[in-house]
């Protein structure tokens, strides 16, 4: 982020960098992603006055539509979704940019069009060259995107306006698709043209994490493996495949979670002290983590990692079906539903630090957090009156719901005994910032704008964190799957996952 | 626990309870037990992240600041005195009452700020500053906010300055805003405490606008060429605004000469590199027919390149409109949302800086040059 040139007309403004005029085109302007969050997160921008004063957006898909129709439809989006209230002014102003292209994405002639319109829209409304392109498309569309795109002559940066593109996630579905795909990207754009997104990233409480730890004096002494027993990451959701069954057939918990949101979260734990905020800064070394990350062996995958799929029960009191009871799914589907699995990081700070990472889907509570569990006292002076093994200090950093962080440490009872009682300080982020924090998507919105990767994804990044994910898959393809469903609905999975702690004495803790 | 008319929820029974002085801090750890123990109430966790002293001459002020910081109140826990220092009624009076209030958003989301309302009478002022003083939570930033005009020589006030570590006040509210200003470029110089003046949040969207002339790159090294500032400003009000907005301009582009001769600058695309080493000017015009003090238009003049860049307002829409007139440049303005910002919002603006604003400070001390040379009627 301090790579960023400040004016000095823009220092101590509520925005000390200011995105330069452009135009976003969002490819598969039609689908639910363009309309739930990125028209809302653009509006919410606008209204907000972070927006360039000089700005459109094209909508790029295959339905017919007029300019006016797709403005009407992003109307209803940012009416149902953004965050900041519609107003009439910031909404004229927002529509007045507003363009659309009908076109197939693999029709050199659609992207023609776009073309021209862009240039137009340089001319009319002062966007100066400037296009940040927003993949809103199935994955399998990525790469005749970027090969349209650069056959257009739409990545070319030679005139001087800047050409970004946002890739959403899934980036690949494995470790050599991912290779394919960058290598695809990587012939037609810069590395720094390329903005992959994992919108976890955006989170203010993940990027809370490094300003916890970098940003206080007192935690960083202790975060290493001298005082660290272990640390537990949980992602967990109450809700199942809400009618994604077929995508999630594809995809699976550890492609849709682990490899991206859970990795992202561990590496931002684990790493070491940036140099400096700077992109490549902060991601050299989250991708220092993933690297010392060794890659399962098959016979590591059956002893470190356990899946699970859920079959019918109850969350939240209400009855929920079994997976294979959802539409797209199939009747006798292996796909897991939730995954648990030991990491260790060899290296100097983490060395015999195991971190439990496990991520769900239908299990109790939906819950975002990461705990790290410190080593007990070397000496108990208290004679053991109140002193328990299981009570250890927790420090658990909540990124939703409530977010927050905990502490939990030893206090005495009142009374004339000595009695210790585990007590738990909380912080709450809602309890301390009345101000609603920005939706992920406006952050990173606003950041690709900017040029800013700090928050997007490296390519050596997601290689090394699909490189991880794909030897867990191969592990699995060698053996026969356990015996699917193993966990009913509104559990914390299956009986397996407690037996992955038990056997290194350690147990998990209960959100 | 009950809501008040706009939903936040009253701790503590509801409504101001008077309480007896001496017992204050008891009184406020009552408050938060009682609470903790509420049946079937929602889990209050208690934070808090400043304090906030507001400090008013008379009932309707302090009327005034209680409406203004309870719109504010969902914003930052805060422990907040507000105090009457009356001038009338029983001189030795010192009356206190108490009230929590919660703003409650769903799960995990409250904000909860203690008031504490005190009425001083003038013989009282020193027992109020020893009642205030000890019930500050410590660590946490002292703010004082004095409505209308200071009265520098007050026995309380000279005791909670001692403790601030921010004076927040409005000139525009002030009988002598040039006096006050100067008063405040005192204080900043003199390192005592952090000034904050509602006038200069007022500016916010102006600067905003005048800010984003510079951002493209066709205009990134403008700021450095730039020699000549003028300000206009409606007649017959203050020129707090116009100089405050002056002076930032002449500081930020002094910086930029500053950046420059460091090469830190980018170089302007047809500019010969050189340039004047005078100072910039800046001049501010009283424009009648404009409302009071407000500000209607700025403009920054360079020789080499030949540039003049401008915002000025776009009345019937409620809009700021920036333009930059230069070679190379997008002829296009700009357009930036402007309504003129209601009080709760310059209040939380000034909120949200703790300890010294650099920036407001620089230009505060060229606003207090500027106005060196005003004449009562405006004008420089």
């Amino acid at each position: 982020m301090s790579e960023l040139a400040l004016s000095p007309f823009r220092e101590g403004l509520a925005r000390e960098v200011a995105p330069p005029p452009c135009t976003v085109v969002i490819f598969g302007a039609t689908g639910d992603l363009a309309h739930r969050k990125l028209a809302p997160a653009l509006y919410t921008l606008k209204h907000e006055g972070m927006l360039p004063g000089r700005f459109a957006i094209v909508g790029y898909a295959r339905s017919e539509y007029t300019d006016q129709a797709f403005a009407g439809d992003l109307k209803t989006s940012v009416t149902e979704h953004a965050r900041a209230p519609l107003e009439a002014g910031a909404w004229e102003d927002f529509a007045s940019g507003v363009r659309y292209v009908t076109g197939e994405f693999g029709d050199p002639a659609g992207f023609a069009r776009l073309r021209a319109l862009l240039v137009s829209l340089d001319q009319e409304r002062g966007t100066a060259g400037n296009r940040l392109f927003y993949f809103a498309t199935p994955p399998s569309f990525y790469p005749v995107l970027f090969q349209n795109l650069a056959a257009a002559g739409l990545l070319d940066e030679s005139a001087g306006g800047f050409a970004r593109v946002i890739v959403e996630k899934p980036f690949g579905r494995d470790l050599a698709s991912a290779q394919a795909l960058n290598a695809e990207a990587l012939k037609v754009a810069q590395e720094q043209q390329i903005f992959r997104i994992d919108h976890y990233l955006g989170k203010e409480t993940v990027q809370n994490i490094l300003v916890f730890r970098f940003g206080n004096a007192i935690f960083e002494p202790l975060w290493n493996h001298k005082y660290v027993d272990h640390v537990q990451i949980t992602v967990g959701e109450s809700i199942g495949v809400e009618g994604r069954g077929k995508f999630y057939e594809e995809a699976g918990t550890l492609r849709d979670i682990v490899q991206n949101h859970l990795m992202q979260l561990l590496a931002l734990t684990a790493m070491e002290p940036p140099v400096s905020f700077a992109a490549d800064a902060v991601r050299d070394e989250k991708v220092k983590v993933l690297r010392a990350m060794p890659r399962f062996t098959p016979r590591e995958v059956s002893e470190r990692v356990v899946r699970g799929q859920y079959g019918p029960g109850s969350v939240g009191g209400e009855d929920a079906p079994g997976y294979r009871a959802e539409p797209g799914v199939a009747a006798e589907s292996n796909t897991e539903t939730f995954v648990a699995i030991k990491f260790e990081i060899d290296n100097w700070r983490w060395a015999g630090v195991p971190f439990y990472v496990r991520a769900g889907k239908r299990l109790p509570k939906r819950v975002t957090e990461i705990a790290v569990q410190f080593k007990d006292v070397p000496h108990a002076i208290f004679g053991g009156q109140g002193e328990r093994p299981g009570d250890p200090n927790v420090l658990a950093l909540r990124i939703q719901p409530e977010e927050g962080i905990s502490l939990k440490f030893g206090a005495k009872v009142p009374g004339a005994r000595l009695t210790i009682e585990p007590v738990k300080m909380d912080f709450l982020y809602g309890s301390s910032f009345g101000a609603e924090p920005p939706e992920a998507y406006e952050r990173l919105l606003l950041d690709a704008m900017l040029g800013d990767s700090t928050l997007f994804i490296r390519k050596d990044e997601v290689e090394a964190a699909w490189g991880l994910v794909s030897a867990v898959h191969q592990g699995w393809a060698d053996v026969p799957p356990p015996a699917l469903p193993n966990y009913e609905a509104g559990t914390w999975g299956p009986e397996a996952v407690n037996a992955l702690l038990a056997k290194d004495g350690r147990e998990w803790r209960r959100p | 626990m009950i809501a008040d008319p706009e939903g936040r929820q009253i701790l503590g029974g509801g409504g101001a309870l008077a309480v007896d002085v001496k017992a204050l801090g008891r009184e406020l750890r009552r408050l938060w037990e009682e609470t903790s123990r509420a049946p079937g109430g929602p889990v209050i966790t208690r934070a808090c992240t400043r304090n906030l002293i507001a400090v008013a001459a008379n009932a309707a002020e302090a009327e005034h600041a209680t409406r203004l910081l309870a719109a504010v109140a969902g914003l930052h826990p805060t422990r907040v005195f507000v105090v009457e220092a009356s001038a009338e009624g029983d001189p030795a009076r010192l009356e206190a009452h108490l009230q929590a209030v919660c703003s409650i958003r769903g799960a995990g989301r409250h904000v909860c700020c203690e008031q504490i309302a005190l009425t001083v009478g003038p013989r009282a002022r020193r027992r109020a500053a020893g009642t205030i003083v000890p019930l500050l939570v410590p660590d946490l930033p002292v703010f004082v906010w004095v409505l209308g005009t200071p009265n520098w020589d007050d026995e309380l006030l000279q005791r909670l300055l001692e403790v601030a570590d921010r004076v927040v006040v409005d000139t525009r509210a002030a009988s002598d805003p040039v006096a006050l200003l100067g008063a405040l470029d005192g204080s900043a110089r003199d390192d005592r405490w952090a000034p904050g003046d509602f006038e200069w949040s007022r500016l916010a969207p102006w600067r905003e606008a005048v800010a984003s002339l510079f951002d493209e790159p066709s205009t990134a090294a403008l700021p450095a060429r730039l020699e000549r500032v003028v300000v206009r400003y409606g007649a017959a009000g203050s020129p707090i605004g116009a100089a405050l907005l002056a002076g930032w301009a002449l500081d930020r582009i002094q910086s930029a000469r500053d950046r420059s001769e460091t090469g830190l600058a980018l170089r302007v695309a047809d500019g010969d590199g050189g340039g004047d080493d005078a100072p910039a000017t800046a001049v501010l015009e009283a424009i009648p027919g404009r409302a009071a003090g407000e500000i209607c238009g700025v403009e920054l003049y360079a020789r080499a390149p030949h540039a003049r860049c401008a915002v000025v307002t776009s009345g019937e829409d409620a809009a700021l409109s920036a333009s930059v007139d230069l070679q190379n440049a997008c002829p296009l303005p700009a357009r930036h949302p402007w309504t003129r910002p209601a009080e709760e919002t310059l209040l939380e603006d000034q909120l949200d800086v703790i300890g010294i604003w650099p920036v407001y400070e620089r230009a505060l001390a060229r606003a207090a040059t500027l106005l060196a040379g005003v004449t009562p009627d405006g004008g420089s």
